[in-house]
This record gives C-alpha cells, sequence and structure tokens, in this order.
C-alpha cells in the first residue's frame, strides 16, 4: 500500500492532537488529585465522627464525675472543669474544619444547638452545686444521660456523612486509578505510535535516499554510456570523414588515371594508324625495292616504327586497351622461363629469389603481356638496387573472402586469385612518389633510362584482366609491386610459340577483298597490303558505302572492314548485314580499339577474325590463309 | 513585621535573662501560690526546685508545675494570627514553649502533650526550636477559660509561617493544655 504525503501529516498532527490531550488529561487529573488530598486533609483530624465521639466521651466523663460526687468522691471543682470542657466541645463544631461538614447538614447543626441550649440551661446550677447535694447532682446526671442518645444519633449522622466522604474520595481514587491506567495505555499506544512514526520515516528517508542514490548512479551510468556512444560516434565520424576524404582523394586519383588513360588511349590509337600508314609503305618499298640502296634505310625506318607499335602498345595497356590474347597459364612457368632472361638483366651485385607457391592456381592473361610487365618490375627492381640486394620474385594463392573495393570503386569480387609480386630491397618511395608512380611517363629515372611506362602498362594491364595491381613502398627499405589475378579453372592452354616473322608467302590465288575504312591512309595501304598478297580489292569509305558494293558485286570473298566508321553504318553492323545477304562471305574486322572489338563483333556465325591496327603483313597474309584454306575461325583475341 | 518579632524576641531573651538571674532563688524558695496550670514531668532536670514537695521524692515523677504567674515570669510575647477554631486574626500572648524546655532543662526529643480532655498529642521538639511556638495564656490580653480552650493553648504562628497550615501542625495545637511530658 501506497501513503501519500498527505496521510502521513494528517497522521502527524493526529498524534500531535492525541500528546496534547494526554498532556491536558493529566494536568486536569493532578489537578483534581491535588483538590483530593485537600479535601482528605481538612478531615484529617476535626472529622465529625471523631467530633462526635470526643463529645459523647465528654458526657461520659460529667457523668461520671457527677456519680463520683454523689457517692462523696468528687469535688465540685472537677465537675465543673469537665462541664467546662463539654461546653468548650459543642463550641467547636463551628470551627472551620467541621463548619463545611456541619452546615449543610441541619440535622448536625439541629442536634448540636439543642444540646447546647440544654447544657447552657443547667450552668446555673452546676456553678451552684455545693458538697453533698447530691440530689442536684443526680438530677443534673440524669438529664445529662437523657442526651446520650441524641449524641448517639450524632455519631450516626457523622459516620455516615464521613462514609460517604471515604467512599467519594474512594471513588475518585479508583476514577484517578482508570484514569491513570487509561492515561498510561494511551501514552504507552501514543509513545508506540510515535516510535514507529519516527522508525518509518527514518526508514523512508533512508530509502528515500538509497532511492535517490540509486537513481543518480542510474543517470550518471545512463550519461557515461551515452556520452561512451556519442564519444563513438565522433570517433566513426571522424574515420567516416577521413575515409571520405581519403575516397575523395582516390576518387580524384582515379579520375585522374582514367582521364590520362583516354587520352593516351586516344593518342596511341591515332598514332597507332598513322604507324600503320608508315610500316605498310615501308613494307611496300622494301618489297617493290628489294636489295636497293635504300634498303638500310627502310630497315632503319622499319625498326623505328616498330618501336613506335610497341610504344603505342604500351600506351594503349595503360589506357586498357591492349587487344588481349588470354590464354590459361601458370604463373610459376611463366617465372621459371624468364629465369635466364631476368639473371641477364640484374646487376652482379643483386640476388634474384624465386619463391614459387606450389598448387599454384592456374590464370587466364595475355602471356606475352605478362611476360612484358614482369620483366618491365623486374627492371624497376633493378634500378632501386644501384648497390644491390635482393629481388625476390614470389608468387601464391589467394582467397579473398569478401568483396574488396579496388582504387578506381570497381569491385574486386571475393574468389580464388592468384598473385605474383616482385619485391626488392631498394631505396623505395616516397609517398608522394608512389601516388604518382602508375602515372604514364612519370619516372624518377633520367630520361635516357625509361619512358616511365613499366608501371603504367602493368596497372592498364592487371585491370583489363580483371585483377588488381598493388604496390607498396617504404622509403629506404623497398618496394614490392604485386599483379592479383583472378585464378583460372580451365587447363593448361599448350604453349605457342608464335614465329614472328615478316615472310609472307603469295598465295597465289586471286580473292577478291573488299577493304572498308574510312581512313584513306589506312585503307590505301591495306588495299596495298592485300593486292601485295595477291588479292583483288575493292574499297569503301564508309559502311553505306561497303553495304552497296556487296549488293552489287556477289563475287567478294571477304569483307576487311574497319569497326568504326563515320555514317550510320558501323562495322558490326555491316557485318550482320552482309551475312544476311552471303552467310559465306568471310568478315575480318580491324580496330586501333581492340576492347570495342570484343564487345560488340560477336556475330551468328560466333567470333569474327579481328586484326589489331597497324596490320603487319604477315599477319595478314596469316589471316587470309586462315580464312580461305582451312575455313577455321582464328581464336578469338 | 521581622524586626518587631526580633525585638520582640531578644527583649523576651533579655527579660528572661534578667529573670533567670533575678528569680533564680525565688524559684527554688518560693512554690507557685496561684492555681497549678502546667505541670512538666519526664527528661527535666527539676533539682532546682528543690523545696518543692512534688519534686522532692523521686527522679521519675520529678515535675515542675506552673501558676500562670511563674509561667508569665519567662517572657510573655504575642503572637497575631487566625485559627481554624476562632474568627478573625486573634491576639495571642504566651511564653514561648523553647523557654520552658529550657527553664526545665528538658532533655528529650519529643513532648507529649495532654490536655484536660484526655487529648493526648506527641509533639517533636524540633518545632518549638524551629518556629516561635508559644504556650498561650491570653486572648486579648485576658486569661483564658475553659470553655475558650483554655487556660493554655499551643499556638504556632501560622500567619507568619504559612507553611504550617497544615494537619500536622493543627493537630499538635493543643488547647485546654494541662501537662506537658519530655520524652527522650
Amino acid at each position: 500500500m501506497k501513503l501519500n504525503r498527505g496521510f502521513w501529516r494528517e497522521l502527524d498532527s493526529l498524534l500531535l492532537l492525541a500528546a496534547s490531550a494526554l498532556a491536558i488529561g493529566a494536568v486536569i487529573m493532578l489537578f483534581d488529585l491535588n483538590k483530593e488530598l485537600e479535601k482528605s486533609q481538612t478531615i484529617f483530624n476535626d472529622d465529625l465522627p471523631s467530633y462526635s465521639v470526643r463529645a459523647e466521651l465528654d458526657l461520659a466523663m460529667i457523668i461520671s464525675n457527677l456519680n463520683k460526687f454523689m457517692q462523696g468522691g468528687e469535688a465540685p471543682d472537677d465537675v465543673l472543669e469537665r462541664y467546662e470542657v463539654f461546653i468548650a466541645r459543642l463550641h467547636h463544631y463551628e470551627s472551620a474544619f467541621l463548619t463545611e461538614y456541619a452546615e449543610p447538614n441541619p440535622e448536625f447543626h439541629r442536634v448540636i444547638e439543642r444540646l447546647k441550649a440544654v447544657v447552657l440551661d443547667r450552668e446555673d446550677m452546676f456553678y451552684s452545686l455545693e458538697k453533698n447535694d447530691v440530689d442536684v447532682a443526680a438530677t443534673l446526671r440524669d438529664e445529662l444521660v437523657a442526651l446520650r442518645p441524641e449524641l448517639a444519633t450524632l455519631s450516626n449522622l457523622t459516620r455516615k456523612h464521613q462514609f460517604l466522604q471515604y467512599q467519594i474520595i474512594d471513588e475518585s481514587l479508583a476514577h484517578s486509578v482508570f484514569v491513570g491506567t487509561l492515561m498510561l495505555a494511551s501514552t504507552l499506544i501514543l509513545g508506540a505510535l510515535t516510535v514507529a512514526r519516527f522508525w518509518y520515516s527514518l526508514r523512508e528517508k533512508t530509502r528515500f535516499n538509497e532511492e535517490l542514490e540509486a537513481k543518480i548512479q542510474a543517470r550518471t551510468r545512463d550519461l557515461q554510456l551515452s556520452n561512451n556512444e556519442l564519444k563513438k560516434e565522433m570517433a566513426e565520424r571522424q574515420k567516416a570523414e577521413k575515409s571520405l576524404a581519403e575516397r575523395d582523394q582516390q576518387m580524384h586519383r582515379v579520375q585522374k588515371m582514367e582521364a590520362v588513360g583516354r587520352i593516351t588511349a586516344g593518342v596511341a590509337h591515332d598514332f597507332n594508324n598513322l604507324l600503320a600508314v608508315i610500316m605498310g609503305n615501308i613494307e611496300l618499298q622494301m618489297t617493290l625495292d628489294e636489295k636497293g640502296k635504300s634498303g638500310k634505310f627502310l630497315d632503319n625506318a622499319m625498326s623505328a616504327s616498330v618501336m613506335g607499335s610497341q610504344l603505342t602498345r604500351k600506351l594503349l595497356a595503360f589506357g586498357r586497351r591492349s587487344p588481349l590474347k588470354p590464354e590459361v597459364i601458370d604463373l610459376n612457368q611463366v617465372a621459371s622461363e624468364l629465369d635466364d632472361l631476368f639473371m641477364q638483366t640484374i646487376s652482379e651485385k643483386s640476388v634474384l629469389e624465386m619463391d614459387l607457391a606450389e598448387d599454384l592456381r592456374h590464370v587466364s592473361v595475355d602471356r606475352s603481356l605478362l611476360e612484358n610487365v614482369v620483366l618491365n618490375l623486374v627492371i624497376n627492381a633493378r634500378d632501386a638496387l644501384p648497390d644491390g640486394g635482393v629481388i625476390t620474385i614470389k608468387t601464391e594463392n589467394i582467397t579473398l573472402e569478401r568483396s574488396s573495393s579496388e582504387e578506381d570503386g570497381r569491385l574486386l569480387p571475393a574468389g580464388e586469385y592468384v598473385q605474383l609480386t616482385v619485391s626488392d630491397t631498394g631505396l623505395g618511395m616516397s609517398a608522394e612518389v608512389l601516388d604518382q608512380a602508375i602515372e604514364p611517363f612519370f619516372t624518377t629515372k633520367s630520361e635516357t633510362e625509361g619512358s616511365g611506362l613499366g608501371l603504367s602498362m602493368a596497372y592498364g594491364f592487371v585491370q583489363q584482366s580483371n585483377g588488381q595491381l598493388r604496390v607498396s613502398s617504404t622509403l629506404g627499405e623497398g618496394t614490392s609491386v604485386s599483379l592479383l589475378f583472378p585464378s583460372s579453372n580451365e587447363k593448361l592452354a599448350k604453349t605457342q610459340t608464335a614465329a614472328h616473322s615478316y615472310d609472307y608467302q603469295p598465295a597465289g590465288y586471286a580473292r577478291r577483298v573488299l577493304v572498308a575504312e574510312d581512313s584513306d591512309a589506312v585503307r590505301r595501304t591495306v588495299v596495298e597490303q592485300l593486292r601485295l598478297l595477291g588479292c583483288e580489292t575493292v574499297e569503301a569509305a564508309s559502311g553505306q558505302e561497303a553495304y552497296e558494293l556487296v549488293k552489287g558485286d556477289c563475287s567478294i570473298d571477304l569483307l576487311l572492314t574497319d569497326v568504326v566508321m563515320p555514317g550510320a553504318l558501323q562495322g558490326p553492323e555491316l557485318a550482320e548485314r552482309v551475312l544476311k545477304m552471303n552467310p559465306d562471305m568471310k568478315i575480318v574486322f580491324m580496330s586501333g580499339y581492340p576492347k570495342g572489338m570484343d564487345q560488340s563483333v560477336d556475330g551468328p556465325n560466333g567470333a569474327f577474325t579481328k586484326l589489331m591496327k597497324p596490320i603487319s603483313l604477315s599477319m595478314l597474309s596469316q589471316t587470309l590463309r586462315n580464312e580461305f584454306d582451312d575455313n577455321k575461325v582464328v581464336e578469338p583475341a | 513585621m521581622n524586626i518587631i518579632r526580633l525585638t520582640k524576641v531578644s527583649a523576651g531573651a533579655f527579660f528572661l535573662v534578667i529573670q533567670v538571674l533575678l528569680s533564680g532563688h525565688a524559684q527554688q524558695s518560693a512554690p507557685p501560690a496561684g492555681r497549678i496550670l502546667l505541670t512538666i514531668s519526664g527528661e527535666i532536670d527539676a533539682g532546682f526546685a528543690s523545696d518543692d514537695a512534688a519534686a522532692t521524692d523521686q527522679e521519675h515523677s520529678a515535675s515542675v508545675e506552673f501558676d500562670l504567674e511563674r509561667l508569665e515570669s519567662l517572657g510573655v510575647i504575642a503572637i497575631n494570627t487566625e485559627t481554624p477554631w476562632t474568627n478573625g486574626v486573634m491576639e495571642f500572648e504566651g511564653v514561648l514553649v523553647r523557654d520552658i524546655l529550657d527553664f526545665v532543662k528538658a532533655d528529650g526529643e519529643f513532648v507529649k502533650a495532654i490536655a484536660l480532655d484526655d487529648y493526648v498529642v506527641d509533639i517533636p521538639i524540633q518545632d518549638f526550636l524551629e518556629h516561635d511556638v508559644i504556650v498561650a495564656t491570653r486572648i486579648k490580653g485576658k486569661p483564658m477559660k475553659v470553655r475558650e480552650n483554655g487556660p493554655l493553648w499551643i499556638i504556632y504562628p501560622w500567619d507568619d509561617n504559612p507553611d504550617l497550615r497544615r494537619p500536622h501542625f493543627y493537630s499538635n495545637s493543643i488547647w485546654q493544655l494541662k501537662s506537658l511530658m519530655v520524652l527522650p
């Protein structure tokens, strides 16, 4: 039961009231008792019964003295003395003690007055009493004896009265005892109540304090909790802000790389077209002017063109525009095969360590480009070790448990990966240098030593292979570059050692080839190359033109078309239409953007052959051979 | 009031000394001639009253008797007081009890007072030393008759000391006093 404050206030005032009532009662009782005490004191001595007893005694003494007098023994003086004493007694009832009782009792008053009157009436007879005056004495004695019943009545009256007084006192005392008992009980109860009340309030106070303390503690705990939460939140926010800033920075870097990649790829593409023209013309010249004076010059021009072509390949690689020919390979195998080459590359002071994992999973990447990239990395490591050191090539299986966000925001899905790491114990890079390391043409080496395309190429290549490039470096401790490729479940491909030769065999069969290419120079070069290979050629500057030609000339055996051309009809659509018209038509694409081809060139007959510009004569020759002789599809690039 | 009392007391004491010196011989040679009002017996030295016939026989029953003249010769003082048995303030004259007890060379703790009507009360002698209690011989200047509670009446100074107005002292206030017996 919950009692409210008002109840306690009422109880308190009740207790106070009860205590006051008790106190007042006690005062009244004491007052009453005092009055009773006074009353009892007044009847202590000169009380009525003793008065009447004494009066009777006095009377008896007079009678006795009179008797003695009559017998001649007593002197008249003694009789008179007793007579005087009796009279004095009869006067005494008027005293202060007795009137109090006598006055309200008329009977008492009447008896005394009558006695007094009788006795005083005989005064003369007493005083005139002579010796031997026996008769008078006898008369007096008889008269006095007659007064005795009256005195007895007085005694009875007074005794009754006295008994009443004692009864009153007794009742009063009993009453007092009763009231006192009641008061004692009340006092005890009140005391118990007060103690209980005090105890309760004390307990309440204690409980209240405890509750207060508990509340304060709870509140403090809550505050601490929220404080901790706030701190946590702040830390998270800071972290988030930091990561956001990092992300911004990363985004910025990625966008920069993207832009640079796009520009690079664009330039490389156009430049590649130019190179195609140059190379084609040089080859033509070389064919026409065999063993001529200009042969040596043409060779130089050709090698320069080839170098240019290589450069554009690297740039395209960085721009993720490499024409990839992925094959399933074992990275350990690649590394082992390149071991000799690495040994020749590194300086004598350095040591090359191979840390190849057993049971390494296979990957599906472009082998030649991979070799190129790894070699570049080893060269970088060598350059970072001017005073010698250790270069480590390490391969390992890696399993990504969770998808990880790549630098450019692309998701690297969870799964099985194979990592090849080239690390050195060399100079290392500062954070600023590391930031720029991947940018094309950024190099710390002198201009003659490197192009600044090594890491850029590696980056583009790995990205294009759906992998990830990880570069970590600490200034003074070394650099570690990891290539991460998704593992492949396919079996190893047969090692193809493509024979790179500039030889071509004149086929001798006259096939009719339609060349659709918007660039006049490229078209002319290709047409010339085809003529060298003994083909008849038809030229078209756009997709539409090519389509018209095909419609009008059913002798065309092969369509060699650019993928991207001005006009509505692009390479793939052209191919589609042409195939509808003539399903036996052979179609070969050529493009400066290998990746773009990947997406849109798969026709109904499966993959088409794709040629990457610039197109070398040997490659063109082989392609034609594949198309016409075996009528089988060359593996898609 | 106190000064008056003091004067009275000292005057009384002085008078007493004079009386004792002057009447030393007279007491021994002259037994009371008037009616005997008070007889003192018990633990007293009655030897000085050698001529007194009543005192000569036995040591135990040795007593000293006083008539009014002899009693008042010990020195009279007045007490004005009310009593429960009289109306209004009365002037009592009498002799201080302690003077009487000194006179008879009393040596005891209590005095058994006996009245003509055979009323008996034991009074501690301490009362007489602490308070100016008198054996009154006169009221309003006149000797008291027996019917007026006379001839002797022990009076406490109730008006001077209200503490005395209690039954204990009232009961000690014996009237018609005829004898005192000094108890050890």
